[in-house]
């Protein structure tokens, strides 16, 4: 595939899966400027993991195990010193503006409470994934990810108590 | 009595997880009409990489050879030992290399990021840890080549060694304290990360 033909089926790719990515880094930043950094980080890091994905595993799968493992890697002195280029938003998820941002900025909170791996599998159950996709992107068994799910949602039901 | 209580309990769990199943539906309805990327973004995302690698490789190489410069010229000016400037260029050097070596790993380690999430975290993890534990070997050498620095100043600067030692000392430890504190931080955000996966790997559900 030439250059200009990976970069346009590139941008197809991010484009589709955009909200998802932004939903990823939402749950794992603290505000607006740390959820712009790490959606540059996962971009940057898809883009170059995008020449060696031959498609041996979903597109979506692909992506999820990026931002993921981007967002849990990462720290904030880790932050790039390159230029910062803002997302084309017209909305601040972090603002109650709102009911609809209350009541998702309550789940962020509540998420965001949890140690990073749980959050990363509680993301995914949310998403409708099945135990075995889950087991397949987190690299443990699918009888692990239930025990797993069956704690997390105990931890999350006692935040609320 | 106890049934009851099993079925309001999962009643409630429901519920609740029915709420966050519609909160991330809220989100993914209001996230549906933003276009949140810009070309830009993706401009600027595609050379990443490159800017990366060549930013913390020039960064680190041009500040080596600054420093081997200006201590090359000052320390011969003021007619230090052979000895001390050897050990002073090997060990800029040294840590030069390790500084691109880490980053050169690091970048590698970045394109195993399609593997899953245990596993990228851990090898992720492993070379951050090595490089922190490198600079924890690297505290003591400094603190020896400050003592050498006072010494050899002593014998060649006469009346300005005192002043000069104090500052170098005093820019030193205050230097020291707050990259041992930095230093101490990673490790210890490293060492919660590798609790968990060690949980996870505890209840014998690894892949």
């Amino acid at each position: 595939m030439k250059k200009k033909d990976t970069e346009i089926e590139f941008e197809k790719i991010v484009r589709e899966h955009r909200s998802m990515i932004y939903s990823v880094c939402y749950m794992f930043s603290k505000d607006t400027d740390e959820v712009n950094d790490l959606f540059q980080e996962i971009l940057i890091n898809l883009w170059n993991g995008f020449g060696g994905f031959r498609g041996e595993s979903k597109v979506d799968t692909w992506i999820w195990r990026v931002s993921l493992n981007t967002c849990i890697s990462y720290r904030r002195k880790d932050k790039k010193t390159g230029i910062r280029v803002p997302l084309t938003m017209d909305i601040d998820l972090f603002d109650e503006t709102d009911e609809d941002t209350r009541q998702i900025l309550a789940l962020r909170n509540r998420i965001g409470r949890l140690k990073p791996f749980d959050r990363a599998i509680i993301l995914l159950w949310l998403e409708n994934m099945s135990y075995d996709e889950i087991a397949a992107i987190v690299g443990i068994t699918a009888k692990n990810v239930s025990v797993r799910l069956y704690r997390i949602k105990e931890q999350l039901k006692s935040m609320t108590e | 009595m106890e049934h009851n209580c099993i079925m309001d309990r999962s009643r409630n769990d429901s519920i609740e997880l029915e709420e966050m199943r519609n909160q991330i539906s809220l989100l993914k309805d209001k996230l549906e009409g933003q276009k949140i990327i810009n070309g830009r973004l993706l401009k600027e995302s595609m050379k990443g990489r490159l800017r990366d690698i060549n930013g913390a490789v020039w960064k680190t190489l041009a500040g080596c050879i600054a420093a081997i410069a200006l201590c090359c010229s000052l320390f011969i000016h003021w007619g230090m030992s052979a000895a001390f400037i050897v050990f002073t260029v090997a060990m800029l050097v040294f840590s030069a290399s390790m500084t691109v070596f880490h980053h050169w790993q690091l970048m590698n380690g970045a394109c195993l990021l399609k593997g899953n999430l245990v596993d990228v975290t851990k090898e992720l993890l492993l070379l951050k840890k090595r490089y922190e534990n490198w600079k924890r070997i690297a505290f003591p050498l400094i603190a020896a080549w400050l003592v050498w620095l006072a010494a050899e100043c002593y014998m060649n600067l006469g009346d300005i060694a005192l002043p000069f030692c104090t500052g170098t000392v005093a820019g030193s430890i205050i230097g020291g304290h707050f990259g041992f504190r930095a230093n101490r931080r990673t490790i210890r955000e490293i060492e919660d990360l590798m609790d968990e996966i060690r949980s996870l790997e505890e209840e014998g559900g690894m892949e």
